[in-house]
């Protein structure tokens, strides 16, 4: 590949200024916050959708690999560049372009930064509903490729339920607008195709949202537990009594400990399990749900349940549960976050292997997770310059997921696969389930240009192998991006 | 196409039961055999066949909306998936419930009802619609303000691909993105990328409490507008109807225009809702509000989604959308231009969602009457075109859901193509080559 013609051609579309070519300049480029690194030939910056489609025209006619990005926040590898491929950055499309408050949508570009557009709305009565723990950072479009989540998934949904329309950059340029404030547009629902495709579809342009209302009221409760199990079977017997809180958060004793030293926001020492449960509705709801779920977390051993008493009060808890990744920064340089998802009454049960996982590799796993949903978010922790122990959680790590696999979960709830997932994609689906998703990116990039190395498995072994291959210290930057 | 043979091979691969004559005709189209494979590899393997020999195949489930979409380019085979009727996952306390494609909506909604639980899927007559059907066609109601659509229940898929193969995308789980979106991808696709076989989707918990209010508007602006006002006290779902739609639904008309909203929820909740919700009907202009408890309000509902797919098809049934807060305008010009046409329009508008149906029927001797005028069509045609400009000037779209043949082949039933349709044919392609599966009735004519 001739990179001095690329870059040229990069720079005669969005100007000298905004295209990065200089390998010095290109470093801080290599990575997201996952595993993996790798330098790309460029990275180009454009502003605008016309500018996009030319850059994309180009790398389709030069066979040039393309990786979108965003605030670079994802935890699967899906905006590490691609060897001498391009690196299109959507930092310098950030405007809020409409906001529609009779129709509740926001009309936004792919670099505004989740949480920004919740604060513009807010004096509106409304909010941006998906909240992952990296919202302060992370940008829209980056959540429309990876389909976040965040802890209100249990009772909002995940970012494809809320994404009306979108502007997409199709590989070769062609424009497309996708959905719309109107509903049930004729044609394949392509949303459904492009949001969660990791970048391997195309490229973002422009986002329509769905605004919700801002709940009347909000608690938000802290139950305190001896252990995890217990939680998580005050979790099932919260919903098995037909009740659906905003949120259900479980964090293990680890966790707390490492957020209790680095936030101070209060959580209760030597607790073996917490869980936030958040509900949120009418005041009448809330009166109602009330005594139920604290009854019901008491019927499950809880041996303490604290009621935030003010705003300041709830913040502090959540401000804990979403530094809780960074927090794992102080307990070891390294961390192996997975994302496996099981269905919510296997909790229990899987909690107690992974437990009996770290005691048999020797490792220390810390839990922070989406319990309602089932979303586990088991943290092993190492050195990566103790090579026995990345083995060690390599194995263990591997050991999780084929149990989630087996308990008839699936490998990633909100992370994406990225590089990160995809040696074990083949453990949840047959060479047929992936040829058919292999011909759906095909329909759209017949040219396989667009994260080309990601998300299907290469046959090279479980990727969790290149830990060790990655230059060390991994995470100590990446868990900066969650403080 | 050597039925005869076909029917031979089809025999032995299903079964020679599953075999029958008993086909449903579309736009004039009837395949000349149908089979019901009592499993998905069966499915499967019957699909194989049909595309090694490039047989069409109409797919067929309960049969409810097999009128959506434009004329069939060819029909041999009508594919029955009506053999495959076993809920074959469901953990309550899971909130996730699996059922093959031929389980109907009722069938479901009763094993999810013993456990307190439903699928929020309002959808026309449940009693025969199935869970493939719903999927493929995606049929809802104005559930869909609280719920959303298929789309948004759907978790996993298993789906036989035109050339046979059985694949599944998706999972058992209610969060999941492990792989891309294919099983979300089918939703409304009309069964063209493959025949669905089992759909697994997250349920909810059953309500406590479910009221109805009937408020009666002389003017439907005001109808609307007070629609869009309600949504402050969080309703479920809403629709305004005009007096034709209510003679339907209610069996009377309470006025010019009712609106209906609905509140599903904790009792005290759902009772201050409809203490708050009246105040502000009556203070948006409503002349009368009436107040419906849970079973005739659900029955009322149902009829209200059932409205325009009577097996005795209307003249016309169209599917409109608009921005939400620009419904009424479709809404009136719709109740004007199908009163021009002559006959009953039933017009049904949704306002917090921005969906409209309009349905026109007529007596024997009105299209009698109009049969004598020079349109054949008798100014149905003209009808759908116009109401389309209106629905697109509103930023919206249309869509002929059901009329005669010659109706269909006179307004494209999709409308001007959308934008992404390259992209649209390539999915197409790559997921049956052949082109066998409902040929010729999706958009552009996929």
């Amino acid at each position: 590949m001739d990179t001095r013609k690329l870059v040229e051609r990069l720079q005669s579309i969005v100007g000298a200024e905004h295209v990065v070519y200089r390998p010095e300049d290109l470093i801080v480029f290599e990575r997201d916050a996952s595993i993996d690194a790798q330098l790309p030939a460029a990275v180009v910056f454009p502003r605008t959708t016309a500018e996009v489609s030319r850059i994309l025209a180009v790398a389709s006619e030069m066979q040039v690999p393309v990786v979108p990005k965003g605030a670079g926040t994802g935890l699967s590898g899906g905006a590490v560049p691609e060897e001498d491929g391009i690196l299109l950055s959507v930092s310098r499309m950030r405007d809020i372009l409409e906001i529609d408050a009779e129709n509740r949508t926001a009309l936004v570009e792919p670099g505004v930064v989740n949480l920004d557009l919740s604060a513009e709305v807010e004096g509106l009565g409304l909010y941006y509903a998906p909240d992952p723990s990296s919202q302060k950072a992370c940008t829209l479009g980056g959540n429309v490729a990876e389909n976040s989540g965040g802890a209100h998934c249990l009772r909002y949904g995940c970012t494809i339920n809320h994404i009306l329309g979108l502007e997409v950059v199709f590989p070769g340029g062609e424009v497309a607008w996708l959905g719309g404030k109107a509903p049930d547009a004729p044609g394949y629902d392509l949303l459904s195709a492009v949001i969660g495709s990791e970048g391997t579809m195309g490229v973002v342009t422009k986002i329509l949202v769905k605004l919700l209302p801002l709940p009347e009221a909000v608690e938000t409760y802290l139950a305190i537990f001896d252990n995890v199990p217990d939680a998580c079977e005050a979790v099932s017997a919260i919903i098995g009594n037909g009740i659906i809180p905003a949120a259900l958060e479980i964090m293990d004793q680890v966790v707390t400990q490492a957020i209790e030293e680095a936030h101070h926001v209060g959580y209760p020492a030597g607790a073996g399990g917490v869980l936030i449960v958040e509900i949120d509705g009418m005041q009448e709801e809330l009166d109602e749900q009330r005594e139920a779920v604290l009854d019901l977390c008491r019927a499950a051993r809880a041996r303490e349940i604290r009621v935030a008493q003010s705003t300041a009060e709830r913040e502090a808890i959540w401000a804990g549960r979403k530094g809780a990744i960074g927090a794992l920064g102080r307990l070891a340089p390294n961390y192996y976050i997975q994302d496996c998802v099981v269905p919510r009454t296997k909790l229990p049960e899987i909690m107690r292997f992974v437990e009996d996982v770290a005691e048999r590799y020797d490792i220390i796993i810390a839990n922070v997770f989406h319990a309602g949903d089932g979303n586990l978010h088991p943290n092993l922790l190492f050195d990566v310059r103790d090579s026995d122990q990345v083995q060690r959680v390599i194995a263990a790590g591997e050991e999780i997921i084929r149990a989630c696999i087996d308990a008839g979960g699936s490998l990633s709830g909100e992370h994406g696969i990225g590089t990160e997932k995809q040696e074990y994609m083949g453990w949840l689906y047959s060479d047929d389930d992936l040829e058919a998703m292999r011909k759906l990116k095909r329909a759209f990039d017949p040219d396989w240009l667009f994260n080309p190395t990601k998300v299907f498995p290469t046959g090279e072994g479980p990727h969790a192998a290149k830990i060790h291959i990655g230059k060390a210290p991994v995470h100590a930057t990446a868990a900066a991006a969650w403080k | 196409m050597q039925t005869e043979t076909l029917h031979t091979r089809l025999a032995d691969i299903a079964s020679p039961e599953a075999i029958t004559g008993d086909t449903p005709s579309v736009d004039g189209k009837r395949p000349g055999l149908s089979v019901a494979p009592s499993s998905a590899p069966a499915l499967a393997a019957v699909v194989a066949e049909l595309a090694r020999v490039g047989a069409a195949t109409l797919i067929v489930g309960g049969g409810t909306m097999l009128d959506v979409g434009g004329p069939p380019a060819a029909a041999d085979v009508a594919l029955r998936t009506t053999g495959l009727d076993a809920v074959t996952g469901y953990e309550p306390a899971d909130l996730i419930v699996t059922a093959e494609a031929g389980v109907t909506l009722a069938d479901l909604q009763a094993t999810l009802r013993a456990h307190n639980q439903t699928l929020p899927l309002d959808v026309p007559y449940p009693a025969r619609a199935t869970v493939g059907g719903v999927v493929a066609a995606n049929a809802h109601g104005p559930l869909r303000y609280a719920f959303g659509t298929a789309k948004d229940l759907v978790m996993g898929l298993q789906f036989v691909q035109g050339d046979g193969t059985l694949v599944k995308s998706g999972g058992e789980v209610v969060k999941n993105v492990a792989g891309f979106g294919l099983h979300k991808l089918h939703v409304g696709a009309l069964g063209t990328l493959g025949v669905i076989t089992s759909a697994t989707f997250k349920v909810h918990p059953l309500p406590d409490a479910d009221v109805t209010l009937l408020c009666a508007f002389e003017d439907s602006h005001a109808a609307f507008a007070a629609g869009l006002d309600l949504r402050a006290h969080l309703p479920t779902a809403a629709a305004v109807m005009n007096e034709a739609a209510q003679q339907r639904v209610l069996g009377k008309a309470n006025g010019p225009h009712v609106l209906l909203v609905r509140f599903l929820g904790g009792e005290s909740a759902v009772a201050r809702q409809a203490r708050d919700a009246e105040a502000t009907g009556t203070a948006a202009g409503a002349a009368a509000i009436e107040k419906i408890g849970p079973d005739a309000g659900a029955a009322l509902w149902q009829e209200c989604v059932d409205l325009g797919w009577e097996p005795d098809a209307p003249d016309a049934a169209l599917k409109a959308s608009a921005v939400p807060t620009a419904t009424h305008h479709v809404y009136g010009d719709l109740m004007r231009s199908a009163a021009a046409v002559g006959g009953e329009a039933m017009v049904v508008g949704d306002p917090l969602n921005g969906s409209l149906k309009c349905i026109v029927r007529r007596a024997a001797g009105a299209r009698h009457a109009a049969r004598e005028q020079e349109s054949s069509l008798e100014g149905l045609d003209g009808l759908v075109q116009h109401a389309r400009a209106v629905s697109q000037e509103h930023g919206g779209s249309l869509v002929l859901q059901r009329g005669s043949q010659a109706l269909k082949a006179a307004c494209d039933v999709w409308g001007p193509h959308p934008q992404g349709l390259a992209a649209m044919r390539s999915i197409k392609r790559a997921f049956d080559p052949g082109h066998i599966l409902n040929p010729g009735r999706f958009v552009g004519g996929i």
